[in-house]
């Protein structure tokens, strides 16, 4: 099951639960609209390149449609179609006024030069600047692109339009960006376990958990819940993951990562495998990193009780049945990770009203955001008891639902 | 024959009559003006009479089970109304109103008898114009009813549409 089928099936779920009709099923998922570019270009040494790139605005009931642009080479147009879908239940679940959409260009970024980057992201946005801004649809970084990608985007857009800053989000801090915008994600995760830990009347103190992916997102939750008094015993990226069951210095492995950008050579008590991390014996495991790393193969070796979506998409299907059948909570992705696109759009809120917030400002909103979402979702599973994920998705599409009803078609 | 009975003649109403008999048809018509907005026929009304329009334009209008009034179609110069009633003894199936300042004559039913009488292949004759008016309008409702038979898909969309908004502000509105 790729990750179009995987997002369709959640959203089927719950539209059966909904009773929805299969004809405003097919409304609801359908896209509002698919580009699919060229970006040619000649690389350093002469060679033409082509690349496909892709922006997929799924839906914009509920505002202009907001969503990341990812640089990689999986990516495709059903992928980015499934994490289009995403992004509208996603930015409906934390009511924030978006709807959703993804992009990307398949291609390895850290196989070309900063200038090569540099003019391929300029390229694409010749070839979207027409279809993206401030008020239709505002990109945001991704798998592969970070604040100097959205620098060139910002800049390459207002050639066509002046000054516009609030035409993508996640810009650097010199650029209207907004302080918290690059721990937002990471730190919602760990805002969320805390709320979801308190609903079983436990803390994070003491809670071990294991987090596989130490990437932008991995690294944030990990520095929040280590912080916080949780007992981070595992942590991993490419080279591998890292084990001790005395908790983890994540201080000094930010740091390594910061020096060495990724854990290789970074020493713990144990090394592990990807794998292994999964099936530990912790209390929370926060998958970080890839979609679709939870599967039937691997679900009845998860260990820990409570599973963390901060990925996207990274319990498939049949894992999620399983997790649900041993009675581990799992908390979804389209909330977990939500903390990224909310202070994106206080990103953009401050753009539109040119006044900048500091960083308490930034961090008690996307508290305050996440813990009303989290509240409404946790009440919607206790009273139809129903698994977390299901709630999240009857409050998601019940919004886009209401708008959609309201606006017509 | 003068001019006014000229036009009368050159009407579907007249096809296939001699002058002479087409015009002794037109003594006997009753010409009315009516004001713009005025009600010429309302349905549910039993006059048995022919109406053939000289100049304006009506319309025509039936009241629907629930909702405002249906308009069904728009009748102009040569155009002709109350053919049903004419033929048969029933209340008018639908009202007629005029639009503009509408000239109209008026075929009473009881002079239609007498000319039966008097000239039996004339009376033929007109019956079988106006069976043609019937015909002709007998198919254009043929096209309405294709038109309704596909309405299911259109209500259907509309309960579905009704029940989405249903699931979502009743049902599952958090």
């Amino acid at each position: 099951m790729n990750a179009y089928e995987s997002a369709c099936h959640y959203f089927a779920n719950a539209a059966s639960v909904m009773d929805l009709s299969p004809n405003m099923k097919r409304l609801l998922l359908t896209p509002e609209r698919e580009v699919k570019v060229q970006v040619a270009m000649k690389m350093d040494n002469g060679e033409i390149a082509t690349f496909v790139g892709y922006r997929i605005q799924h839906n914009s009931a509920r505002g202009p449609m907001k969503g990341g642009l990812r640089f990689h080479p999986d990516v495709d147009a059903q992928e980015v179609l499934a994490l289009a879908s995403l992004m509208t239940w996603k930015t409906a679940v934390v009511d924030i006024p978006y709807g959703g959409a993804k992009g990307g260009i398949s291609v390895a970024p850290k196989s070309l030069s900063d200038a090569e980057l540099e003019l391929m992201t300029r390229k694409f946005v010749d070839e979207l600047q027409d279809v993206i801004g401030p008020d239709k649809d505002i990109p945001a970084p991704d798998m592969g692109t970070n604040a100097q990608v959205m620098a060139w985007i910002v800049n390459q857009y207002e050639k066509y339009h002046g000054f516009n800053p609030a035409c993508v989000t996640g810009k650097p801090l010199e650029l209207h960006g907004t302080d918290g915008r690059e721990e937002a994600t990471g730190r919602g995760v760990g805002l969320l376990t805390a709320a979801m830990l308190q609903k079983f009347n436990r803390s994070l103190d003491g809670t071990t958990i294991a987090i596989q992916g130490f990437g932008n997102v991995g690294s944030f939750a990990a520095s929040y819940l280590h912080d916080n008094g949780a007992k981070v015993v595992a942590i991993s990226d490419i080279s591998g993951g890292r084990y001790d069951p005395a908790g983890i210095d994540i201080a000094a492995a930010v740091l390594h990562v910061a020096r060495h950008r990724s854990l290789d050579g970074f020493e713990t008590a144990q090394q592990i495998s990807n794998e292994e991390l999964l099936a530990l014996d912790v209390d929370v495991l926060i998958p970080a990193a890839l979609g679709g790393v939870l599967t039937k193969e691997n679900a009845a070796d998860v260990r820990a009780q409570y599973v963390v979506e901060a990925a996207n998409g990274p319990v498939l299907p049949d894992a999620d049945q399983i997790l649900h059948e041993r009675d581990i909570v799992v908390l979804p992705d389209i909330l977990a990770n939500a903390g990224g696109v909310t202070v994106s759009y206080f990103e953009w809120v401050q753009n539109q009203q040119y006044f900048r917030w500091d960083l308490e400002r930034t961090r008690a909103e996307l508290a305050k955001t996440l813990t009303v979402s989290f509240e409404k979702m946790w009440d919607i599973a206790t009273q139809k008891h129903i698994p977390l994920r299901s709630a999240a998705y009857l409050m998601g599409i019940g919004r886009v639902g209401r708008a959609t009803v309201l606006a017509g078609i | 024959m003068n001019m006014l009975d000229r036009e009368l003649t050159s009407l579907q109403l007249f096809s296939g009559l001699e002058h002479e008999d087409a015009s002794h048809i037109c003594n006997s018509l009753q010409m009315t003006e009516f004001a713009a907005n005025k009600s010429i026929l309302n349905e549910g009304e039993s006059i048995q009479a022919l109406w053939i329009i000289l100049s304006g334009e009506c319309i025509v209008s039936r009241s629907a089970e629930s909702g405002p009034e249906q308009p069904l179609a728009l009748l102009t110069t040569g155009d002709v109304f109350g053919e049903m009633s004419f033929v048969r003894t029933a209340p008018h199936s639908a009202s007629i109103r005029a639009v503009t300042d509408v000239t109209a004559c008026c075929y009473r039913r009881e002079d239609f008898l007498k000319l039966s009488q008097q000239r039996p292949n004339v009376a033929l004759q007109v019956t079988s114009n106006i069976a043609d008016v019937l015909a002709e309008r007998l198919r254009r409702m043929d096209t309405w009813v294709c038109e309704i038979m596909a309405r299911p898909e259109e209500s259907k969309h509309r309960s579905e549409w009704e029940k989405f908004r249903a699931a979502v502000y009743i049902n599952w509105n958090f």
